[in-house]
């Protein structure tokens, strides 16, 4: 028998696994033994611990109330494996009923780790994958979820682009893969892929752990939309036992970062003015009472922030039923002046098992925000006039009520002052999301069940824009307002069977799912003119003078399987395939199959290698598969006259698409080889090399102007990311007082476009290019060389190329449109990662966490180096090294200033390219535990307490010479915490 | 054992259920498809719509076509000046630097073509000859085909005159999206031009209002095109034909001062314009006159003037009420009184930068809706300038020429003595000097100006203040004793008197041949 269905195994294949439905293992007349397993710590039952008897084929799995029930020999010895538990051997000794308690591992190669559609733990693991649980999510105090995780999982790219509250964070997963399709990762939460507002609908406090799925091993059961790897997201759930309540709290202060960006104050301006070349041109030349104002605009706009924290959660349950509930409410005011973020939050998970048979659970989920945005002016807002407003203007009349900027002795480029528009104006975001699951699971057999999970989510977003009459963006239409109501809702229905059978060395487990998804989104825009001063409702509005609104629509069907095959935990194979179709795509090409294989060789179980005893583990990770990206707009595949315009009043229709009814599904191939290496039970050692190729890219071919279509959605090109990764932990000191631990994340991506629709690149953003050969970030700008020392002038290259595009000659010209763009690098970095070190000590615990990033590159835009082009703004200082030319014979590196600008010295070139590589010390914090034999601790029943002072973005090493090497317009801030948590 | 494989065969079964129910079709709510949209009279009729919708000041983008006709022209002349740097790439325009990658005129291509796209499928789907109302659907879009063409030649093809194997511009008879098509010739482009109209005012027996093209449309614009082809019997020929139609009228004295306030379809002048409803107001940023005009309320950029060359040449004539169309923005205290330098008496004017600002008011509504305004493409003083000119270049036609231009100065208000007779020119040396004169006068900041000269070789003197004036720019002399502090000199043969093809359209269609003066 036992042959029989090892030699049927080897064929490996799905198809041995639905025959295995049909073979019973028999075994001989025995004693049968029952019992139940459960959790030493918690007391849960464990549904699913493989019961395995030792030198015999043959076990059993507990059922989902832990419940379990094996014939064996009445001197036969079970033993019981759980992922995240410490294998237990139980002699049978006669017995025929054996509870066992299994103790949780602390080993982190029983890590358990949420991969698609179950667990698993890291000793198992076949493929690429990072998690972030427990502590380690609680460094950087933030609303999102992703923010945290920066520099903490090798190759998992995330950057805090924005300080507007309320902002997210940016990830990236192994490079960027496609053009005009989303970059971003799928989100799964709880099992299931995550409907509208993917991780905006989790608030951090409820999140149990965060995992991501980096290669396609991992990711291709979620084939459909995997290709940019999967962030899996699990909520906290209750356990049976006492009642826990915990309650964390935290408040503090930031500061906007400036960096290494030095703004002139009103006598350097004044002394700049007087060093034009033809400084008796300019507007300010010798008009000293200018100097009798200095006012710095970003003080005026910047001014400073305040952060608080309140999180409450209870948990609990018997037997029968779990819960977890949990409220919060985040609030973030912004370093710039009116911007802010409030939060609240809630989730109820609950768990409720009838019998052995069936199991029923929901996770009910909401949020409400409301977000201040930075208000537009007219024509900019803080962000822009902070920058460019003169020191010699103040925000203020001398008795102190608010100028207006209209005024003829304002100085300033644009006549406005801000403050005077915000004294009414607003711009609020009102988010709601809600997602409701509900959950079926029901035991067929004790080696197979049907699992059904399905999610109803819903974003209501509310973006409202008030301009009261009385402020120059509110005048000329005599006040506005405005409501752009965007509602999308998303069901998802996943329906999965599972099997999972053990014999004593061996087992096979799998699944057989199928999907449905449905997405819906309808937009309202509705604008009102006329309205009396402070009055912000529409009913207010003398004109209704624009309304829109719009409906989309999409989507997605998958079936899918997966098989898992594991001998004597030294081999583990595991196969997936599935089938994906979606409406984005055309008629004739909605469905794109997907599969992938990968194995892991657990060599430190092989004889060879089992007596070396510093070795705990050395396992041998590869992987291959294909996944897909449907991430683009609902109906790229559609030809359509719009009927978006009228003309006279009267509808009207324009082709705005040609169809393409051959679009279909973007495939990422990755492969992935891994190596983990643990050793003296205090290293941890895993390297991680890829490649993965993004074939038929949805990319959006920009026809030639003569065509008339702007562009079609087409399956051309495609894109190579290959690189390595590593993650090394270390317990360096591990005394009874005193302990010391580092983690380091380090990867290093390589980009090469591999392809392009006939080989034409693509320019964007003025400064960006696509092009075959080179990375997909690649700058591509006209080349600055030097200033002429005999004139100041401004000089670029002239590149001559020949037919191949390759540069011939170099010639240099003072004519900016003689100059031509070439490719001058990318911001693609050589290196990045994180680096933690916590230190211990008794109670403290000191967590110093470090990202960063080398060899990249960065344009900084936006003037204030701007040679006289711009005799109205304010300047900023040139960085340590560089000089203004001045006379004849000066070696500068910036050209002589004139007024009115020289040259087109101020557009786009190299000038302005700078190295952005950093070192951040991102998050320091400094925590106090109340030891658990307090008398205080014991007095009022707490189950643990601890204090912290925490601070983000401490210090930042970089030549950049902007505000932030990273960060966009509105800087990022230093943020200094202090926080208490509470368990009773 | 059974049981469970029973249970099995029924998920399987279900399964494949729901699999087969899942239809995947989901099309779009704001439009239909394109093998629905010309499919009746009514669809032709929308899609025809929807062209001129293509020219309404619409997008939040102070580069769209409209904006674009007017500025390729009006800020490559002198009737313009610039008060400070912006970021806005027609600033290189203006002082005679631009390069080959604005947006600009990047846009002026992509959507001109976009335009000459629409119409084209227009014209493919509806063969001539069914009905009155269809082929006169089919004119309206010809013209339009044709109108942007033109535009498009005039912005990135030399002057017509300057030979007829120069470099033109491709030409899209039909509409093609996988096209490469390679430049024609300025003979080729100015040939296919004429053509189209031609047919387009065969096609067109409708009088719609000037919100529509029309036959008197079509011959107005062959007037200009033969005029710029020195086809000057039939420039004469098809402003005749637009002065026959009896359709138009020229604005009389007392109402010019407010002609472009009006909806263009009371204007008496108008022959085709791009009419705005209150909805297609987008305020500050939009609109062709946001750059040359800030309303009270602040809305427009205001950031450039009439140029001082023009504004004396109006103040030759106090009475002239074109000057009206310059708005000079005096300092006002605050009852709203104007402020009066104490030592000359002269009244005070804001500045910016320095320069004093004269906001131009073609562009502007009414009081209250600054931003309201209905841009003229063609309109009847043209016709008869187009006349005149073209006269002027015809032998025995200088006397009507001078005709044309004194019956423009007589309704421009001047006195008798302001007349030209042939024996009195002025300050000119010939007709045609004075008629580009009155050309000048009549259409400024209309985007005729900088053709104007070119075509006929004429070296432009921009010798005001302005930005343009910065040392190191093109054909400028810096000169301290020159009141303006310099002069910058525009020669017709200079090679940026047009403009580069876009760089990134000769990435994506290498049959582009780039103009030379990169």
């Amino acid at each position: 028998m036992r042959k029989k269905i090892r030699a049927l195994l080897f064929k490996s294949g799905f198809s041995v696994l639905i025959a295995l439905i049909a073979v019973t293992t028999i075994n001989a007349q025995q004693i049968t033994v029952s019992g139940t397993v459960t959790s030493a710590v918690t007391g849960e039952t464990l549904p699913g611990v493989n019961i395995a008897i030792v030198g015999e084929s043959g076990g059993s799995v507990s059922n989902l109330n832990g419940n379990y029930e094996i014939s064996v020999a009445a001197d036969a010895t079970l033993r019981f494996t759980f992922i995240g538990f410490e294998p237990q051997l139980v002699p049978v000794e006669g017995r025929t009923s054996i509870d066992v308690e299994l103790s949780e591992s602390t080993s982190v190669l029983d890590e358990v780790l949420v991969v698609g559609y179950g667990t698993i733990s890291k000793r198992q693991i076949t493929s690429s994958v990072a998690q972030v649980s427990g502590q380690d999510l609680q460094t950087v105090e933030s609303h999102d979820p992703i923010d945290m995780l920066q520099g903490q999982m090798a190759g998992v790219v995330i950057e805090r682009t924005s300080g507007q509250p309320g902002s997210n964070a940016s990830i990236t997963i192994r490079g960027q893969g496609s053009i005009s399709a989303s970059s971003n990762p799928l989100y799964v939460v709880d099992g299931v892929i995550a409907g509208t507002g993917s991780r905006d609908a989790v608030s951090p406090s409820d999140i149990a752990s965060i995992t991501v799925l980096k290669d396609a091993a991992a990711t291709a059961l979620y084939g459909s939309r995997a290709s940019n790897g999967v962030v899996v997201i699990t909520t906290k759930r209750g356990s049976s036992g006492s009642t826990q309540i915990d309650v964390r709290s935290s408040a503090g202060f930031s500061k906007t970062l400036l960096g290494n960006e030095e703004w002139m104050n009103s006598q350097e301006l004044y002394d700049w003015h007087q060093q034009l070349v033809n400084a008796s041109a300019g507007p300010f030349y010798q008009r000293s009472e200018l100097l009798n104002t200095d006012v710095n605009w970003w003080d005026v706009g910047f001014d400073g922030g305040a952060t608080q924290n309140y999180e409450a959660s209870v948990s609990g349950g018997n037997d029968q039923t779990t819960f977890y509930l949990s409220g919060g409410y985040f609030n973030e005011t912004g370093t710039g002046v009116g911007t802010n973020y409030d939060r609240v939050s809630g989730r109820v998970n609950v768990q409720h098992t009838f019998n052995d048979k069936l199991n029923v659970s929901s996770q009910v989920a909401g949020n409400y925000s409301v977000q201040n945005n930075v208000v537009a002016g007219a024509p900019y807002d803080m962000l822009t006039f902070a920058a460019r407003n003169l020191p010699w203007d103040s925000p203020y009349n001398e008795d102190g009520t608010v100028r207006t900027g209209t005024e003829p002795d304002w100085y300033s480029r644009d006549s406005e002052n801000p403050l005077y528009g915000m004294q009414w104006n607003s711009e609020e975001d009102k988010t709601t999301y809600f997602s409701g699951d509900l959950n079926l699971r029901y035991n067929l057999t004790d080696w197979a069940y049907f699992r059904t999970n399905n999610r109803f989510s819903l974003r209501e977003g509310r973006e409202i824009e008030f301009r009261d009459p009385r402020s120059q963006a509110g005048g000329s239409r005599n006040g506005e307002i405005a409501h752009d109501i965007d509602r999308s809702s998303s069901v998802i229905t996943s329906n999965l069977l599972n099997l999972n059978k053990g014999w004593a060395r061996q087992s096979l487990s799998g699944l057989i799912g199928f999907e449905f998804q449905e997405n819906k989104s309808e937009d309202t825009y509705v604008l009102g003119t006329g309205l009396a001063p402070g009055m912000k409702i529409l009913d207010a509005a003398a004109t209704a003078f624009d309304t829109d609104g719009n409906i989309f629509e999409s989507a997605f069907a998958s079936m899918f399987a997966q098989a898992e095959y594991e001998w004597d935990e030294t081999y583990i194979a595991t196969v997936s395939f599935r089938r994906d179709g979606s409406s984005r795509f055309g008629a004739n090409n909605r469905w794109g199959n997907f599969w992938s294989a990968s194995g892991s060789w657990i060599l430190s179980k092989e004889a060879f290698l089992s007596d070396v005893e510093f070795l705990d583990q050395l396992a041998l990770r590869a992987s291959y598969g294909t996944t897909g990206n449907a991430e683009i707009s609902n109906y790229g595949a559609f030809g359509l006259y719009e009927f978006t315009r009228a003309y006279y009043g009267i509808p009207a229709s324009w082709p705005s698409r040609t169809p393409n009814p051959d679009l279909t599904w973007e495939v990422a191939k990755t492969y992935n080889i891994g190596l983990d290496f643990d050793f003296l039970n205090r290293f941890s050692f895993s390297v991680d090399v890829y490649q993965r190729d993004n074939e038929d890219l949805l990319q959006n071919v920009t026809l030639p102007g003569t065509s008339g279509i702007s562009s079609q959605l087409q399956n051309v090109g495609s894109v190579r990311n290959k690189g390595i990764e590593f993650q090394i932990s270390s317990r360096n000191i591990e005394t009874a007082q005193f302990s010391w631990t580092t983690d380091l994340t380090l990867s290093s991506n390589s980009n090469t476009v591999t392809g392009l629709n006939d080989g034409e690149a693509i320019n964007y953003g003025g400064i960006y290019r696509i092009e075959e050969g080179h990375d997909i970030n690649t700058i591509y700008m006209r080349k600055w060389h030097g200033v002429n020392p005999d004139t100041g002038a401004p000089q670029w290259e002239v590149v001559t190329r020949n037919d191949a595009g390759e540069i011939t000659n170099v010639d240099i010209t003072e004519d900016y449109g003689t100059a031509n763009p070439q490719i001058v690098g990318a911001t693609t970095p050589d290196f990045q990662g994180g680096l933690r070190n916590v230190f211990q000590y008794r109670n403290f615990t000191l967590n110093a966490f470090f990202t960063f990033q080398s060899g990249s590159q960065r344009y900084l835009g936006g003037g204030g180096l701007d040679h006289g082009a711009y005799m109205t703004t304010n300047k900023k200082h040139l960085q340590p090294g560089e000089s203004y030319w001045r006379q004849p014979g000066d070696n500068a590196t910036h050209p002589a200033q004139i007024v009115n600008g020289n040259n087109s010295a101020q557009l786009e070139s190299t000038l302005f390219l700078y190295d952005n590589s950093y070192l951040r010390l991102r998050n320091l914090r400094l925590t106090y535990s109340l030891p658990p034999d307090n008398s205080l601790m014991q007095s009022v029943g707490l189950r643990n307490a601890l204090l912290y002072a925490s601070g983000d973005n401490l210090v930042t090493f970089t030549d950049y010479p902007g505000k932030d090497p990273v960060s966009g317009s509105y800087p990022i801030a230093r943020v200094i915490l202090f926080g208490i948590e509470v368990g009773f | 054992m059974k049981k469970i494989t029973k249970k099995n065969i029924g998920f399987v079964f279900l399964f494949t259920l729901l699999f087969a129910g899942c239809d995947l079709t989901r099309a779009p709510y704001d439009g239909v498809p394109p093998e629905e949209a010309l499919k009746d009279a009514e669809g032709v009729e929308n899609v025809t719509r929807g062209n001129y919708a293509f020219l309404v000041d619409m997008t939040a983008n102070t580069n769209n076509l409209v904006m674009m006709m007017y500025q390729s022209g009006d800020y490559r002349s002198d009737d313009l000046m610039i008060s400070g740097t912006t970021s806005n790439r027609m600033m290189l325009t203006y002082n005679y630097l631009h390069n080959p990658d604005m947006p600009n005129t990047l846009n002026l291509w992509r959507q001109g073509y976009q335009l000459i796209y629409n119409a084209n499928t227009v014209i493919d789907a509806v063969a001539p000859g069914q009905s009155p109302e269809l082929d006169q659907l089919i004119g309206e879009n010809k013209f339009l085909r044709s109108m942007m063409h033109l535009y498009i030649a005039v912005g990135f093809a030399r002057p017509y005159p300057h030979g007829r194997d120069n470099l033109g511009i491709p030409l899209m008879r039909e509409a093609d999206v996988n096209a490469e098509p390679v430049r024609a010739t300025v003979g080729e482009t100015y040939d296919f031009i004429a053509q189209d109209l031609v047919e387009a005012a065969e096609l067109m027996t409708e009088s719609k209002t000037s919100s529509y093209a029309s036959r008197e449309a079509a011959w107005a614009l062959l007037s200009r095109v033969y005029l710029y082809m020195e086809e000057n019997d039939l420039a004469i020929e098809y402003a005749d034909r637009v002065i026959d139609s009896g359709r138009f009228d020229l604005v009389s004295t007392e109402d010019y001062p407010t002609y472009f306030q009006q909806n263009n379809e009371s204007r008496p002048e108008s022959i085709f314009a791009i009419h705005h409803t209150a909805s297609d107001d987008h305020g500050r940023s939009m609109g062709v006159g946001s750059m040359i005009y800030q309303s009270p309320t602040g809305a427009g950029w205001g950031e450039n003037y009439a140029s001082k060359s023009l504004r004396d040449l109006l103040d030759q004539w106090p009475e002239d009420v074109r000057r009206d169309f310059i708005e000079p923005q005096y300092i006002l205290d605050e009852d709203g009184n104007i402020q009066y330098d104490d030592e000359t008496g002269e009244p005070l004017l804001r500045d910016r930068n320095g320069f004093p600002r004269y906001y131009v008011l073609k562009f502007v509504g009414p009081p209250g809706n600054e931003t309201l305004s209905h841009p003229e493409f063609l309109r009847y003083s043209e016709v008869y300038l187009n006349k005149a000119e073209a006269l002027a270049k015809t032998t025995g036609g200088e006397l009507e020429a001078l005709n044309i231009v004194n019956m423009f100065r007589e309704r421009a208000g001047l006195p008798p003595e302001a007349m030209y007779t042939l024996v009195d020119l002025g300050e000119h040396e010939n007709v045609l000097d004075v008629v580009l004169e009155e050309r000048r006068l009549e259409l400024f900041f209309e985007g005729h100006r900088a053709h104007d000269l070119f075509r006929n070789n004429k070296t432009m003197f921009r010798d005001y203040p302005g930005t343009h004036l910065a040392p190191g720019n093109p054909g400028v002399v810096i000169d301290p004793d020159h009141p303006a502090g310099g002069t910058q000199t525009i020669e017709p043969d200079n090679a940026r008197i047009i403009f580069f093809i876009p760089e990134s359209e000769i990435d994506i269609n290498p049959n582009l041949q780039q103009n030379p003066g990169v």
